[in-house]
């Protein structure tokens, strides 16, 4: 199949489609993939999110590959939790690598079945703070949101779950629920204090341990 | 070109009326709850009171005022107290917003959008940042006579609780890069005429002219939300507006500055 169909820009893509109404043909619920005819000849997939898409002269090639439930295509920055991907959707069986990775990364001894000491907060935001904030958020997003997730899951005696969100394939945020939409999200904020500078252990514990809505 | 709303979606496309459906106040009418017990309703001061509990504004200063009634907090700076007033009230303008637009899958956002064309090349004016996050995205659908149109996180919000207008530079120029962002990753949802931008604001502010002509320069409808509060005996409620506005063949237009408001919440302090 690899040779139907060619990966395009979304413009390129965007170019050959003079009317979105009027050329659309169908999209996919699971993948929110769309499909349009293209101007002269062939079919386009655009997927849900994302700068690039499928061109094939014959639609079946791409009725074949929403079928198939993988849409192949790479982006060219994935978000963390796309990156991570396979192991989050299993993070039940992962805790130990994150907390190892965290651990080594941080040079601490941490475990999941105590809260974090507070005499490391220092150290750990030393370390962190010590980063440009792209590094900090590229080695540290993933391992500190699922060892802090792990911890109040543990102390709540809390479940994990996944929340599903799109790219060019589905991807999953795990959060910790406890029940009636009562959660615990250890991503919430945390992008932003480690792009921004604004890292701070005690507050990112604060904030992960209080019970929140999906919002 | 369908215009109006279909199934409480809401479509920002050629709607002079602005299609939208509640979703119900059984959603999330409640919230995390008061604290009943150790709140004096009765004690809020006429001026914000409103007399027989009217729909006020919900401006900077009646925000403050509220929080000190009701928040049960002590504040150990300024800045803390700004702080929490701003995570206050985006927290209530998310539990609002889901309720009005769950069928839009619309959820508060905390991921970090690349500031680039695709190509890996920064937006030009962007060089200096690397990325931006908005408060929230949802799904528009567009509505063609070939079947619906799902645009995933094709809409963005910011949230602002403050006294002044927004404009392109405010915070450092955040809402021009996001903007600009959402235009770049959102290609065919411009080209279907259904990318938006959206800024919730405290009641005394409003958007400036230079976010709406930006927003027309690159394909967004820009809309504004707007809250009104009512004290009550049993505590506060919430609701926001949005403002009246219409796409002509494509182009966003700003008609009037005319609010349609929403299903009220409780208010969680």
């Amino acid at each position: 199949m690899g040779q139907d169909y060619k990966i395009m820009s979304d413009r390129e893509l965007l170019a050959m489609i003079s009317d979105m109404d009027g050329q659309f043909e169908y999209y996919d619920k699971e993948t929110m993939a769309k499909v349009f005819r293209a101007n002269n000849k062939g079919f386009i997939l655009l997927p849900a999110v994302g700068r690039k898409g499928l061109f094939a002269e014959q639609q079946s090639v791409l009725d074949s590959i929403i079928k198939s439930g993988v849409i192949p295509l790479e982006a060219d920055k994935p978000s963390p939790f796309e990156k991570e991907k396979s192991r989050l959707a299993k993070i039940n069986d992962n805790i130990s690598y994150y907390l190892t990775e965290l651990n080594s990364k941080l040079q601490t001894s941490l475990t999941t079945d105590v809260e974090i000491d507070t005499s490391l907060y220092k150290v750990i935001n030393k370390k962190i703070r010590s980063l440009e904030p792209e590094e900090a958020y590229r080695q540290f997003f993933i391992p500190l949101g699922v060892v802090m997730g792990e911890i109040v899951r543990k102390k709540v005696n809390g479940e994990w779950k996944l929340d599903k969100r799109y790219a060019y394939n589905p991807y999953y945020v795990p959060y910790v629920t406890i029940g009636n939409d009562n959660n615990y999200l250890p991503w919430y904020k945390l992008a932003d204090m480690l792009l921004n500078r604004k890292f701070d252990i005690k507050r990112y514990i604060e904030e992960v341990s209080k019970l929140k809505r999906f919002l | 070109m369908v215009a109006g709303s279909y199934a409480g979606y809401h479509i920002a496309k050629n709607n002079g009326g602005d299609g939208m459906v509640g979703a119900g106040l059984g959603a999330l009418a409640g919230g995390a709850g008061f604290g009943l017990s150790s709140i004096n309703w009765g004690g809020v001061g006429k001026m914000f009171r409103g007399g027989g509990g009217e729909w006020l504004d919900l401006t900077k200063s009646a925000l403050t005022m509220l929080a000190d009634q009701y928040s049960n907090q002590v504040f150990a700076s300024e800045g803390a107290k700004q702080n929490y007033l701003g995570n206050m009230f985006e927290n209530n303008w998310h539990i609002w917003a889901r309720m009005h637009f769950q069928q839009n899958a619309y959820r508060a956002n905390d991921d970090p959008d690349e500031l680039d064309d695709g190509q890996g090349l920064s937006i030009p004016g962007h060089s200096s940042r690397q990325h931006v996050i908005v408060d929230a995205k949802m799904t528009e659908y567009n509505l063609s006579n070939r079947g619906i149109q799902p645009y995933v996180d094709a809409h963005w919000f910011e949230v602002k609780a403050m006294s002044r207008n927004v404009s392109l530079s405010t915070s450092n120029y955040q809402i021009q890069y996001e903007m600009d962002a959402l235009a770049v990753s959102q290609q065919a949802a411009v080209k279907a005429g259904i990318a938006s931008y959206s800024v919730a604001t405290t009641a005394n502010a409003a958007i400036g002219n230079s976010v709406y002509k930006h927003g027309n320069t690159k394909g967004l409808f820009v809309r504004h939300f707007r809250p009104k509060y009512k004290v009550t005996d049993t505590g506060v409620q919430v609701k926001f507006g949005w403002e009246q506005s219409t796409r002509i063949k494509g182009v966003p237009i700003r008609m009037l500055t005319k609010y349609t408001y929403g299903l009220p919440v409780n208010m969680n302090f």
